[in-house]
């Protein structure tokens, strides 16, 4: 008997000792498990749209970050409480961890909720650095409440930081994070040339909002002025208007294009004229159109209207006049392949003309945008009045191009001529001449839809201004940007019937209704008939037996 | 698996069922998994609160609605049997210990699936009343709830073997849940010295509540789905050895 108890003690010492063993062997087995899962990671993004996910170029821009990167990512306590402003930090919060997920440990995120009456120093410090405040109301209950929201990052990397002020939507908040990321460390290398040749505008003056916008984009924009040289750090540039440009300014854009350079140039045809009595547009002259029909572009001294697609003007509140003359390029008329208009609904033109381009280059050259088949032109006097329109007056059976892109070889304007002499007797051209090169062009023919006054009256939309950061993208061949850039709102909203109404009150109460009280109702009839079934199965079975 | 085994593990799982429905756990378990999480989710904060269309907010709380009913399910899964002497009448019974807790487990497992199919009006109903759910996100939210379930199915089935007291059973279950499922909040919540920040990186890792915080948005990662079936299998085999001990004490 002593024997048998020795046997059995010494077995469950032995059992002891194989479950502690094998219990210590599963906990490091699933230790490596989750260290292997760290390196063969994998993950599927469910959600329409893949909300939580950070798009491919995203994930390639993060694996590039070979230093220790820090977001940081602030908001007050109002914003939380805020019911539209809570779900925008839930969401900002989500998609920084997937930046640190992918980051292979090089970004550490810091998100934090500061109180508005106890951490007041740390905001003010804050506020110091940039990030401001924005008015944020709420209606609920029949009272409006107003606070002040504070919701913005900074980013540090290698010493330098760079700010996101105020971050108050989700729309394009992947886009906005990604080019200050590109702008810290020095990813996004496009140095940009701005021209300026329409009238006497200026980029202080009358385009210093599209000069904010490439600045905010860019690492470096360069104005440059007539003749003078082209910086040669730039590779990229912008030329709006044609008629203030010389031949010395002329010969230097043809040759930073032959030279690799690349160019968005904007203008139209004709110059638009206002006076007292009559509005008008007249024919405009420059070198810069002798040089682009050169390369095969003809940007045609014509007004275009399309009765199709135009932008209606507002007279009064009640009434709007058709203006034909401001034509929308829209659906099949918007080339959906090229990235730089593919994902664009609609864009709006203010006085445009049409655009031809040669057969020789036809094979490298897309055509962006285009207006409807009954467009039409006008060549002479171009009224520009709205009553001249209020009627349809032309009939039109045409369709033009308004932009195009082109990618590939030219022949320099300028081989075998002299180098035109520069009125600016102080500064002489330096760079080497070649006869032909590669290069980017993209052309519009418009070159008002830029300017403050135009922008200023919101005539002009977010997707207008894509356009312009799109062309320079595609013309630095930095794409990864564009396909974020119109990332769109995420958050499904309550919207099938209007809130605070009768009828959605009344739906809401059939939604708790049924899944609170019917649902818990259902389940206790259901125990109650299975039992029932279960008792007279039962005394079914008790009465045969007994019989 | 053999097909003996099998039939083995059905047989189980058929009695365990039985046991569920014939008797007030199952029902009062799926009533009050209905009622008491669906009157916090619309009544204080939610759905009607956000204006949104999403059922986040009732998965975030899942975590903590688990902690109570799953040790409350669970309990008597081996501390009743022990209590009322059946336990070694089950093990003379020609079936191995897998064949046993596998059909225990799957039972708990289809009540916890039934209580949450039977939250699907919610979503259901306000998809065609009042606004449109994002349908992959509440696919991957019911996923992780049935894998969250099953991890603490896992937990609670090795304590009650620990124990012979259901009382015992559920508090220490509780307990033990609770501190799995609020590290997670812990490290978000508590400031770290930045020396001591690898230990915030463990209380996540570790933390039951913060592998579904994926799932919970729609998004199913490795990482989680590892963590819930290795925690499970673990706690499986802990059950295992438990059991195997008893035959011996």
């Amino acid at each position: 008997m002593k024997n048998n108890d020795k046997k059995i003690d010494k077995i469950k010492s032995y059992k002891m000792e194989t479950w502690l063993i094998s219990s210590l062997f599963i906990a490091i087995m699933i230790i490596i498990i989750f260290v292997i899962t760290k390196f063969f990671y994998f993950r599927f993004d469910l959600t329409k749209g893949n909300k939580f996910s950070i798009s491919k170029p995203t994930v390639e821009l993060v694996k590039k970050i070979n230093n220790k990167l820090i977001i940081k990512y602030y908001y007050n306590d109002n914003c939380r409480e805020h019911v539209g402003m809570s779900k925008v930090v839930q969401y900002i919060n989500d998609l920084l961890k997937e930046y640190k997920n992918y980051s292979k440990g090089y970004v550490e995120i810091i998100s934090e909720e500061l109180s508005t009456q106890r951490d007041r120093e740390k905001l003010d410090e804050l506020e110091s650095k940039g990030l401001s405040y924005k008015s944020l109301s709420e209606a609920s209950a029949g009272e409006a409440r107003l606070s002040q929201g504070m919701s913005g990052i900074i980013i540090n990397y290698e010493g330098k930081e760079s700010v996101i002020p105020q971050i108050f939507t989700d729309v394009g908040f992947e886009y906005l994070i990604d080019k200050e990321i590109k702008k810290i460390i020095n990813d996004n290398n496009a140095n940009i040339g701005l021209i300026l040749a329409y009238g006497n505008k200026s980029f202080e003056n009358e385009y210093s909002y599209l000069k904010q916008i490439l600045e905010s984009e860019y690492s470096k924009t360069t104005i440059i002025n007539s003749g003078e040289n082209i910086p040669t750090d730039i590779n990229v540039i912008m030329v709006i208007g044609a008629e203030q440009l010389t031949d010395y300014d002329v010969f230097k854009i043809d040759q930073f294009l032959m030279n690799g350079g690349k160019a968005f140039f904007t203008t139209s045809g004709i110059n638009i004229l206002y006076n007292q009595y009559s509005q008008i547009a007249l024919p405009k002259d420059g070198k810069l159109f002798d040089l682009l029909n050169h390369y095969g572009i003809t940007i045609n001294k014509n007004l275009i209207g399309d009765n199709e697609s135009y932008r209606a003007v507002p007279r009064s509140i009640l009434e709007e006049s058709r203006y034909p003359i401001w034509p929308i390029i829209t659906g099949e008329n918007i080339n959906k392949t090229n990235p730089i208009v593919k994902n664009f609904k609609n864009l709006g033109f203010f006085w445009v003309s049409s655009i031809d381009i040669d057969e020789k280059i036809k094979n490298n050259t897309e055509i962006l945008l285009k207006t409807t088949n009954k467009a039409w032109e006008k060549k002479d006097r171009m009224e520009l009045g709205l009553d001249n329109y209020k009627y349809p007056i032309e009939q039109g059976d045409k369709q033009f191009n308004i932009a195009c892109a082109f990618k590939g070889s030219l022949e320099s304007y300028y081989k075998g001529k002299e180098i035109p002499k520069n009125e600016n007797e102080n500064i002489k051209y330096e760079l080497g001449r070649k006869d032909s090169g590669n290069t980017q062009l993209v052309v519009i023919s418009n070159d008002m839809f830029f300017e403050n006054s135009i922008l200023d009256s919101r005539l002009v939309t977010q997707s207008e201004i894509n356009l312009l950061i799109n062309s320079f993208d595609w013309l630095t061949e930095d794409l990864s940007l564009i396909q974020i850039r119109d990332k769109k709102k995420f958050l499904n909203e309550l919207d099938k019937v209007k809130p605070n109404t009768k009828q959605f009150d009344t739906r809401k109460n059939i939604v708790i209704a049924v899944s609170t009280y019917i649902m818990p109702f259902l389940i206790i009839a259901a125990a109650i008939l299975i039992n029932l079934l279960r008792y007279s199965r039962r005394k079914k079975i008790l009465e045969e037996y007994k019989k | 698996m053999d097909k003996r085994s099998f039939f083995n593990t059905l047989a189980v799982y058929k009695k365990e069922i039985q046991n569920y429905f014939y008797s007030p756990i199952g029902y009062v378990f799926i009533v009050l998994f209905l009622f008491i999480p669906n009157i916090l989710f619309f009544f204080f904060g939610g759905i009607f609160k956000e204006n949104n269309a999403t059922m986040r907010m009732y998965f975030a709380m899942l975590p903590i609605i688990y902690i109570i009913f799953i040790p409350g399910l669970t309990m008597g899964t081996w501390s009743k049997e022990k209590n009322d002497g059946t336990l070694e009448l089950l093990f003379t019974l020609p079936l191995n210990r897998y064949e046993i807790l596998i059909g225990k487990f799957l039972s708990t497992l289809t009540i916890v699936f039934i209580a949450l199919i039977a939250t699907l009006p919610i979503p259901l109903i306000t998809h065609f009343l009042l606004g449109s759910f994002d349908i992959g996100q509440l696919i991957s939210q019911y996923i992780g709830a049935l894998l969250m379930a099953s991890c603490y199915i896992a937990i609670s089935f090795f304590i009650s073997s620990l124990t012979k007291e259901l009382i015992v059973s559920f508090l220490l279950s509780t307990s033990i849940l609770a501190l799995f499922t609020f590290i997670g909040y812990l490290a978000y919540s508590v400031k770290f010295f930045t020396q001591l920040e690898w230990i915030k990186g463990i209380l996540t890792e570790i933390s039951l509540s913060t592998h579904f915080l994926n799932f919970s948005k729609g998004v199913i990662d490795s990482i989680d789905l590892v963590y819930y079936i290795g925690m499970s299998i673990l706690f499986f085999y802990l059950n295992i050895r438990v059991l195997e001990s008893k035959r011996w004490s």
